[in-house]
């Protein structure tokens, strides 16, 4: 800001004299800045049409990374990704023929479209080399409750369980022939894989049931971001298409979807929708305002001008320095740029009083803007310093936009303000309101004014309460949530806000240690603390586990006296038979070890892959998810990794919630600093007086504070990002008042006003947002700015500064 | 040209031949609510010298299920419904799946009864069926067109004339089963008492709506 300090100083000792010279020089500057203009709009082209770059709309990617953990943040980031990626489809009927035609319809229609969607393959599934790694090393794979019956059955019981699988007409779902298993235990071992989840490949499909209904589960990869816009776009409308056709192929045909991009497209769709609605009104609102006080669109224009200009720059740097740019940049950053609307609506008020041309008029002028950029800009360096890369973005588009604004305001402004810009009575209108304002509550009524208002705020602001619980900032229609957790429940789904993450210095050790986690967790799961849980040692137990199950089964089933030297007798079998059978297992033992890699390698290791992260560093590292987890019982699984080495509970959604808070807390604090050094920066100027710059900002944010405070809505991060913006709107608005000449007193307050009103007509609305977040932040604009408009005369009329303390410049005497 | 035409008619005409022989089938067989008899199971199993036989008694119940008593060897009970898998012997039960563990336990039992009971309209919708009809019996031959499913079960024949008398069953990994059945009878006399209990416990559960087999 130097050059601004500079001109500033200029100006506060070079008087208000212009010099032809000045006038050249701010030709030669205005068109530099046409050039950097020229050059940010095809910087913009080039990144959004050329290199079509999409607006980031996950919330999510707007945190810090504060897991002072890579391998953690590792953790949840491939977990997240996999499920950002995802989308499950169930097209179901009451008839499964109903259901599989619906389906073929579906997928016929997404299978057009390879370039966005890669369907799970059910074939890979179904051949033999699939399930090969395990059915040799059958052997060591036993089930719990195989386990315990080994420890616990005589022979004979085994001997009968065998018969009787034998006596079966059904196969009853075996692999391989029967004397491949005779006691069974493999096929149990896969059975209760299978249980882990409900769908089932039938007809060449998967299937899943849910009471009376039938589901065809089509599960899909996209090939790109959920949370990009540009995919929403392009992909839902698909998935739209290939409900309709579904629904068309049959009657009475159920359609539920789930993944990422269902709720990041509501969610972008539903704030895009508002943003236009919302937004049209506003513009709506400011050009009628704009028609009625000037009867010209000339000051629309260039005021439209000074914003889009401040976008652009906004825009083009941001895009420099960050590869995605965020849409709630765009909307914080653009309604900060709003801000920037008081510049051009101040020099428009002043501009006709003066028959000396535009630049004088901005010489006159440039002191108070200069300090109202000055101050908004110190609050940003403020939000940018904070380790936050979300409000590092939007610090750095607001910074930029505010700077580009005012530039084009101060630079280009006189030269195209035209000849007079008439105004109608509203102006007098305007003014006989205000002057009633500031009798009414002058001497004694501002008093006691002044004592309501803080006697309400202090009440509003006791019955604040902060939450911070990032759940709140959702607002999806009740039918997408509902399907979503259909589909959760139907397919029996974990869920991924919270996990355990296993490491070990080696693999062996890492599945050892998930065994023993996992033994806590079929405790937890028994006792109905949650449904169960996903691991990779399910499908790979540790090499210790099997050699120890494989021994159990040796001492109980192939043992000289064992179960299978009775089953022969039962089955008037020779020797050669039992030696054959005995040989045969001799054989799986010595097999190709079961391990990680043998599993990746397999198709049916797809659903779990995002669990294994295999060798990160010197360690190896895996995941463990749970299903059917709810919010009171998550203490119970948090301790259940309390004492295991290697074992970490991880609760995502906690710690992003107190993230927030932690945000919440350390951006009110760099607020009151910010208020602080603005108090310093004018102290030079105002000496004692400072304070009546930074109270029309305070006080308005006080009250608006208040005002959640008795709506009953949780304080959040986003409500105090808003205050930002009051601070910087109060501070403006004290300034222009403070700077304003007496004679020219009746058009500054005019300016405050247009422009308090433009900022509720376009930020205050927001407040009829049913996105959280933009709700927040358009309930503190709105209150924030009609307070801030309302308390500004009363403070600052006409503050005397130091080169201008005549009796006469004060409009009002202290209170 | 005339050989490619020859060869969609024969196509077309053999399909029509089927589903003509697959109606007349549905004409023969009798389908009743209740069902029950005797059977005799042989199994050919691989690296067995020996087939295993057993004997016993069997009922198909539409909306209920299919009960599986064998006798010889040994006593074991198998009963199978849209809910659960269950196999016993005497009140001991050895093991028992539940379709809210197993999804495909509803698949399995459907299966089993459209087989016993002959109902091809069902088994239509899982298998290429070639079927043949004499005066008063018929033949069918089922093979899944699932591919999980053919890994499975190579092939199914079937042979009856009012109710299927003779199942047989041949495994991908080359196991064989012959059923034969007799002493039919049906209605809901049909049923031995302890057979009627053992119905008894599934069709509490089905008065919750749920539905059994056969819709």
């Amino acid at each position: 800001m130097p050059q601004v300090a500079g001109d500033l100083n200029a100006n506060l000792n070079g008087g208000m004299r212009v010099q032809p010279s000045i006038a050249r020089t701010h030709r030669r500057l205005a068109l530099v800045w046409l050039v950097l203009v020229i050059a940010a709009v095809l910087y913009n082209g080039k990144v959004w049409f050329l290199d079509h770059r999409s607006l980031e709309t996950d919330f999510l990617a707007l945190l810090p990374n504060d897991e002072s953990d890579p391998v953690a943040r590792a953790a949840f980031e491939r977990v997240a990704t996999s499920a950002e990626q995802n989308v499950l489809v169930l097209v179901g009927s009451r008839d499964w023929a109903d259901a599989r035609k619906a389906g073929e319809a579906y997928a016929k229609t997404l299978a057009r479209h390879p370039d966005w969607f890669t369907p799970a393959s059910l074939a890979a599934l179904q051949t033999d080399s699939a399930l090969g790694p395990w059915w040799t090393n059958r052997r060591g794979l036993l089930t719990d409750d195989d386990r315990a019956a080994l420890a616990r059955n005589t022979p004979d019981d085994w001997v009968k369980q065998a018969l009787n699988d034998l006596l079966s007409p059904m196969s009853s779902g075996r692999v391989g022939a029967w004397q491949d298993d005779p006691f069974g235990f493999f096929r149990r071992w896969l059975q209760a894989r299978a249980a882990e989840t409900p769908v089932r490949p039938v007809d060449g499909v998967l299937r899943a049931d849910d009471a009376d209904m039938h589901y065809v589960v089509l599960p899909m990869q996209l090939r790109s971001q959920a949370f990009a816009l540009q995919s929403q776009r392009e992909v839902m409308p698909l998935l739209n298409q290939a409900r309709a056709a579904a629904e068309k192929s049959a009657t009475d045909i159920t359609i539920k979807g789930a993944g990422m991009i269902f709720p990041a497209a509501a969610a972008a769709a539903q704030a895009n929708h508002e943003l236009s609605t919302i937004g049209w009104g506003s513009v709506i609102g400011i050009i009628l305002i704009t028609w009625v006080t000037f009867r010209s669109l000339r000051p629309i224009a260039l005021i439209l001008l000074s914003l889009g200009i401040g976008t652009i720059g906004a825009l083009a740097v941001t895009a420099f320095f960050y590869q995605s740019v965020h849409l709630l940049t765009l909307v914080f950053g653009a309604s900060l740029i709003g801000v920037a609307e008081d510049y051009g609506t101040h020099y428009l008020c002043m501009s006709d009083r003066h028959e000396r041309g535009g630049v004088n008029v901005m010489r006159d002028l440039l002191p108070s803007l200069s300090l109202a950029l000055l101050t908004t800009v110190v609050s940003f360096i403020g939000l940018g310093v904070s380790p936050f890369p979300g409000l590092q973005q939007m610090a750095l588009f607001s910074g930029v936009g505010l700077v580009s604004a005012w530039i084009t305001v101060v630079l280009w402004f006189p030269a195209l303000d035209g000849q007079q810009i008439g105004r109608a009575r509203v102006v007098g209108w305007f003014n006989w309101l205000r002057v009633r304002w500031l009798t009414l509550s002058h001497g004694k009524p501002r008093v006691w004014l002044g004592v309501a208002t803080a006697l309400v705020s202090v009440v509003g602001i006791t019955r604040l309460h902060a939450n911070d619980d990032i759940r709140l900032l959702q607002s999806l229609p009740d039918t997408l949530l509902q399907e979503q957790s259909d589909v959760g429940r139907i397919l029996d789904v974990p869920f991924t806000g919270q996990l355990y993450i296993v490491r070990g210095d080696t693999e062996q050790q890492l599945l050892e240690r998930e065994e023993a986690l996992r033994v806590r967790l079929d405790s937890l799961a028994r006792q109905r603390v949650f449904d169960g849980y996903q691991a990779v040692s399910t499908w790979v137990p540790s090499q210790v586990r099997r050699t120890r199950d494989a021994s159990l089964v040796q001492d109980k089933i192939y043992a000289a006296n064992g179960a299978l030297h009775q089953l022969r007798a039962a089955l008037q079998e020779d020797d050669t038979w039992e030696t054959r059978l005995r040989t045969e297992a001799r054989a799986l033992t010595s097999a190709t070890p079961l391990t990680s890699a043998s599993w990746l390698a397999s198709p049916v290791s797809e659903p779990l892959r995002p669990l294994w992260l295999g060798q990160q560093g010197n360690e190896w590292v895996s995941v463990v998810t749970l299903k059917g987890v709810e919010n009171d019982r998550i203490p119970e699984l948090a301790l259940a990794a309390a004492g295991l080495p290697g074992v970490q509970w991880a609760d995502r959604v906690a710690s992003i919630s107190s993230l927030l808070g932690q945000y919440r807390v350390r951006m009110s604090w760099v607020l009151v600093v910010s208020y602080l050094v603005v108090g310093l920066i004018f102290l030079p100027r105002y000496g004692r007086a400072a304070w009546r710059i930074l109270a029309p900002g305070a006080a308005a944010s006080l009250v608006s504070l208040a005002v959640i405070g008795f709506l009953g809505e949780p304080l959040q991060l986003f409500h105090v990002l808003a205050l930002f913006i009051v601070f910087g709107l109060g501070v403006d608005y004290a300034i222009f008042l403070s700077e304003q000449t007496h004679s020219a007193e009746g058009d500054v307050s005019f300016a405050v006003g247009l422009a308090a009103i433009s900022t509720v007509l376009s930020l205050g609305l927001l407040a009829l947002s049913k996105t959280p977040v933009l709700h927040a932040f358009g309930l503190v604009m709105m209150v924030g700015s009609i307070v801030a408009l309302l308390a500004a005369p009363l403070f600052c009329g006409v503050v005397p500064t130091r080169r201008d303390r005549s009796p006469s410049g004060s409009h009002f005497k202290d209170p | 040209m005339i050989r490619e035409l020859f060869t969609v008619m024969s196509v077309t005409f053999s399909s029509a031949q089927g589903d003509a022989a697959l109606m007349q089938i549905q004409k023969m067989v009798a389908q009743p609510p209740v069902m029950c008899g005797t059977f005799d199971q042989q199994k050919t199993l691989v690296g067995l010298k020996k087939p295993v036989r057993s004997t016993g008694r069997f009922c198909a119940v539409t909306d209920k299920g299919v009960l599986w008593n064998t006798r010889t060897p040994f006593a074991s009970t198998l009963r199978l419904s849209r809910e659960e898998i269950v196999q016993s012997q005497g009140d001991r039960v050895t093991s028992r799946l539940a379709s809210r563990d197993e999804p495909i336990v509803g698949v399995i039992s459907d299966l089993l009864f459209s087989v016993l009971a002959g109902n091809f309209a069902r088994l239509k919708s899982g298998f290429k069926i070639d079927a043949t009809t004499q005066a008063t019996s018929w033949n069918a031959k089922l093979v899944p067109k699932d591919g999980g499913m053919r890994r499975v079960i190579s092939s199914i024949e079937l042979g009856g004339a009012e109710y299927v008398q003779k199942i047989t069953m041949i495994e991908a990994s080359g196991d064989r089963t012959v059923i034969t059945f007799a002493n039919m009878a049906t209605g809901t006399n049909a049923l031995q008492p302890d057979e009627a209990k053992a119905f008894g416990k599934p069709a509490d559960r089905g008065a919750t709506g749920r539905g059994g087999l056969e819709r």
